[in-house]
């Protein structure tokens, strides 16, 4: 079977097997329930939710700051993280690209790559001030500094392999997906 | 504005159709990649400036959407059941060019998201060089890359080729 078989069962099929056709009323009308549709629901979601996380670390951060200076920092931070984390959300889900497909896999693996490793080193930044915000708060209750090392360790331990499976989950597997396209298609280039 | 872009969408709309199709095997999803794709066109159409032609234009859009954001939705069959598919060869002459189709789809949807935009684009007559600026590779990779898969292709559809003759 050559490539001109494949291209006449191409054409004769699609011939045969018409698809649904719109007209250009339904298209635009189409158009105007999609704009209205999935992807401003996507991007109300993303606002609703980030109007949540400022209004809870908000809260959080004036609550704390009576209780204890250092976990309103930790709440403040936290709020920064989110913020970011919002901001490239909505870049990443509202890319458009009309330029060719290696330059848009290009683009795409540069957002996404920045995004995972501005992610990554928030949650260190932030783990490490929580580790010493925690460790503080422990060893104000006279607890032995080993029990309060374990304590502290463990919970820092636990939170950042939760995290790193919610970034695979979310990120890092659709990352893996566009560095193999752009292998696929760098492939045997000269 | 809208009306010229949905009258030249609404024109060229089995671009759309087929890419679709070669994306997402699943028929009651693909409606939902369609959406998107027209809707990424209409926020891309601004960047359209004539100087490629428009259906050049609605490929790059179309597969940029297909390929780098709708991944939830591109599935590959297993090899059981693509052969279950090409068994089911009907005796009827229409029938059989339709299922010849279908087979073609269902071989094309084993293969990765490059290989499937690169043989829709030469099954669709493109040249080595509207392929080249779609996928944004030299013609010499646009070559070699459709000799491999036409290889492949032919592995999979040759098996069950005795019954279409």
């Amino acid at each position: 079977m050559e490539l001109d078989d494949l291209q006449s069962i191409w054409k004769k099929g699609h011939q045969n097997t018409p698809q649904k056709s719109r007209s250009a009323q339904e298209i635009e009308q189409l158009l105007s329930k999609k704009t209205k549709g999935i992807l401003s629901n996507i991007n109300k979601s993303i606002f609703i939710e980030m109007i949540l996380m400022v209004l809870i670390a908000g809260y959080s951060t004036i609550l704390f700051y009576s209780i204890d200076i250092r976990l309103s920092i930790l709440m403040l931070i936290l709020l920064l993280v989110s913020s970011g984390h919002y901001y490239i959300k909505y870049r990443l889900l509202n890319y458009s690209s009309s330029s060719n497909l290696k330059k848009s896999l290009q683009r795409m693996i540069k957002i996404t790559g920045r995004y995972l490793y501005i992610y990554q080193g928030s949650v260190w930044i932030t783990l490490a001030f929580a580790g010493w915000t925690g460790g503080a708060i422990l060893s104000e209750k006279n607890w032995s500094w080993w029990f309060t090392g374990v304590i502290v360790g463990a919970a820092g331990v636990i939170f950042y392999l939760l995290f790193q499976w919610y970034l695979e989950v979310l990120y890092g597997k659709e990352l893996k997906a566009l560095e193999k396209c752009l292998y696929e298609l760098e492939r045997d280039e000269e | 504005m809208k009306d010229e872009f949905s009258k030249q969408i609404s024109e060229h709309q089995d671009i759309l159709h087929k890419v679709c199709r070669v994306y997402c095997p699943n028929p009651s999803e693909r409606e939902d990649l369609f959406q998107e794709i027209l809707y990424q066109l209409w926020k891309s159409y601004d960047s359209f400036r004539g100087d490629a032609k428009f259906t050049t234009w609605m490929y790059r859009v179309a597969l940029n959407t297909a390929i780098t954001g709708f991944k939830k939705f591109q599935k590959i069959p297993k090899s059981k059941e693509i052969n279950e598919r090409i068994m089911e060869l009907p005796d009827g002459k229409d029938e059989i060019t339709e299922d010849r189709l279908k087979a073609l789809y269902t071989a094309i949807a084993t293969l990765n998201d490059i290989d499937k935009a690169l043989i829709m684009l030469h099954l669709e007559d493109h040249s080595y060089q509207e392929i080249a600026n779609v996928m944004g590779i030299t013609e010499t990779n646009v070559g070699v890359k459709l000799n491999r898969i036409k290889k492949k292709l032919k592995e999979i559809l040759s098996k069950k080729e005795a019954l279409w003759n």
